[in-house]
């Protein structure tokens, strides 16, 4: 477990409710050992969609994701929690998170930060397709983005 | 002090020790395993620990199972192999795939008499909340918490708040406990009930079997509660009494005894009160990518114009997916197949509740049955309900989870439409692109029947259902 308390890097938005598990990672990818890493596999089914390119093209290089309300929901699959952290997510924030998503995210250094459904609805139209510079600091409590500044 | 609910009851009865932040170390009275335990396994292997209870851990082979020879692909099988080499070396009792014992995992821990009222249950599984439904305190965990338990046999856990979801009334005829459960998921979201453990009350969930209460218990972590429970009662007693692992002679009495204390006082305050009235709810099917897309099949497909913002969008979103357009009615939506199996309902009062449906009668469409475990797999051979499946030309397939998660080789192709007895339409979660469609088994029987979305009522008109 890789534990920090503040962290620097780039934002981006998804702009989907109820984001689970499935489509974090398909169940039928799963039987691949962690070595092989799996940030290839993250949001595999949605990525390979008709709009896909202009959904997911912004997520490359960011570390901090911020998307809608109960992502995550569904199933335990630690796996999920994998492909976000190998494709070099370190902190998710939105509105609310599946239960067992949120511990096996702290479980393996990912925060899954809550904020109100509105601040993130102001984030996610800021943001749009880019990603901007963003700072999480878990000693004050404090996220920044967009020149906002989220408790 | 205040009056304790079911809930604190049982938590209280594990806490070995707790953090000041109120993260209690819980002790697990049964872990159970599947191949999907490997990543776990990988961590304990990575700090050379041993399981520390080999005794009150067991595994099972489900979730790749293959349910008819030419579907098992190599992948499958390894991952099976895997459970097996990782369970003998750490001496855990496995059943394999040629053990009569074999099945989904929520539905053999009840079976085998291994899921008992009072216990702490954990799986590396979210439908782990099904063993609540005989007043045990079962939850899913991550592969991390599953390293845990297999080298402490405990677990550090945060004590969920209180809910109470009373269903009071009467179930109609042809109606079940999956519509009594996607009624309330609809009623309050996929995440309505997230952070909660949830306590089922009322007639209509006393009126329940087991089973019955097990598809309810089943469905709550689809609307986000990662506990769901029901107070022992006698149907309890007579469900466990007697089953391979259950208590038995001096020590079934003194079980009785503290069993029977395991009910939320009556003045007992819960965060959060619920209540449905069973005689309300229809027969419901699923029209979107979410359980809470869940509506009466009496009913049309929503119009995302009647809605606002996010929602709207996600309504057009999800009916764009599933290839539906909006305002039409539930029924006249064709189905490819049908598929009647998955923790949720594939015992063998299931099979009774689909046979009764299609006994007699011929599957417009192809459909698979893959009953819970093999116990169940014979003993519906022996009542000749897999006869009536296959008459009515169904595939009658092995025991697993199968096309609940198309993990096995058996899957929904893309952009076919299955009616399926299992507990998650979400995107691709039957196959690649898959459209899934959730209910009850007699309702897949119907539509298996014919051909579409249908009303299950009128098709057991004159016929006896248990
Ligand atoms: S049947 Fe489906 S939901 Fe149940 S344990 Fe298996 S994969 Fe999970």
């Amino acid at each position: 477990m890789s534990g920090w308390t503040h962290h620097r890097g780039r934002a981006a938005a998804l702009d989907l409710e109820n984001v689970d598990t499935d489509q974090i990672i398909p169940a039928r990818l799963m039987s691949t050992p962690r070595s092989q890493g799996y940030g290839g596999l993250l949001f595999h089914d949605l990525r390979r969609g008709e709009e896909a390119q202009d959904l997911f093209a912004h997520l490359k290089g960011a570390s901090v994701l911020i998307a809608g309300q109960n992502f995550g929901c569904g199933s335990s699959r630690e796996a999920a929690v994998y492909a976000l952290l190998d494709f070099g997510f370190r902190a998710i924030i939105a509105p609310s998170f599946g239960d067992i998503f949120a511990s096996n995210a702290v479980n393996n250094g990912v925060l899954p930060a809550v904020v109100d459904a509105g601040l993130v609805a102001d984030l996610i139209s800021d943001l749009d397709d880019q990603a901007e510079l963003a700072e999480v600091d878990l000693a004050t409590s404090r996220l920044t983005v967009c020149g906002r500044e989220i408790p | 002090m205040s009056a304790l609910t079911l809930l604190d009851r049982l938590w209280d009865a594990h806490v070995i020790t707790q953090r000041e932040d109120g993260t209690a170390l819980l002790w697990v009275d049964r872990h159970l395993v599947h191949e999907g335990s490997h990543h776990a396994f990988a961590k304990l292997d990575a700090r050379q620990a041993q399981v520390a209870e080999p005794a009150l851990t067991l595994a099972v082979a489900d979730h790749y199972a293959p349910t008819r020879e030419r579907t098992a692909t190599p992948q499958s099988l390894t991952m099976v192999d895997r459970l097996l080499e990782n369970t003998r070396r750490h001496g855990v009792r496995c059943y394999g795939l040629d053990d009569p014992r074999q099945g989904i995992v929520h539905v053999i821990g009840p079976e085998q008499g291994l899921s008992l009222p009072g216990l702490l249950i954990t799986c590396g599984d979210s439908h782990t909340s099904t063993h609540g439904a005989l007043g045990a305190l079962a939850f899913g965990v991550g592969a991390t918490e599953v390293a845990h338990v297999l080298a402490t046999q405990t677990i550090w856990q945060k004590k969920p708040k209180s809910m109470r979801i009373e269903i009071t009334g009467k179930l109609g005829p042809g109606v079940s406990a999956k519509d009594m459960a996607l009624a309330w998921i609809a009623k309050l979201g996929a995440g309505g009930a997230r952070g909660h453990a949830i306590e089922y009350t009322g007639g209509a969930v006393e009126a329940l079997s087991i089973e019955g209460r097990m598809t309810l218990c089943n469905l709550s972590i689809e609307g986000g509660a990662r506990f769901g429970m029901i107070a022992p009662d006698q149907t309890t007693f007579d469900y466990v009494v007697g089953r391979t692992y259950a208590p038995s002679g001096e020590s079934w009495s003194r079980a009785l005894d503290a069993w029977g204390a395991l009910q939320s006082e009556p003045d007992a305050a819960f965060d959060r009160l619920e209540t449905l009235d069973a005689s309300e709810i229809a027969p419901i099917v699923t029209w979107g990518t979410s359980p809470e897309d869940a509506l009466p099949v009496t009913s049309t497909t929503p119009d995302p114009t009647n809605a606002d913002g996010v929602e709207a969008e996600r309504i057009r979103a999800a009916l764009d997916y599933m290839g539906l357009t909006p305002g039409r009615p539930l029924t006249d939506i064709a189905v490819d197949q049908v598929f009647i199996g998955s923790c949720t309902n594939a015992r063998i009062e299931d099979l009774r509740a689909a046979a009764a449906v299609l006994a007699g009668r011929h599957a417009k469409v192809p459909g698979l049955v893959s009953p819970g475990s093999q116990p169940v797999k014979a003993q519906a051979e022996a009542e000749g309900l897999a006869d009536i499946f296959r008459t009515a030309g169904l595939d009658w397939v092995g025991a697993g989870c199968s096309m609940c998660v198309a993990m096995n080789g058996d899957q929904v192709d893309p952009g076919k439409r299955c009616a399926s007895t299992t507990n998650r339409n979400f995107r691709g979660r039957q196959g690649p692109r898959a459209r899934t469609h959730l209910m009850s088994p007699a309702m897949a029987a119907a539509a298996a029947v014919t051909g579409h979305l249908t009303d299950v009522r009128p098709l057991l008109e004159g016929r006896v259902v248990e």
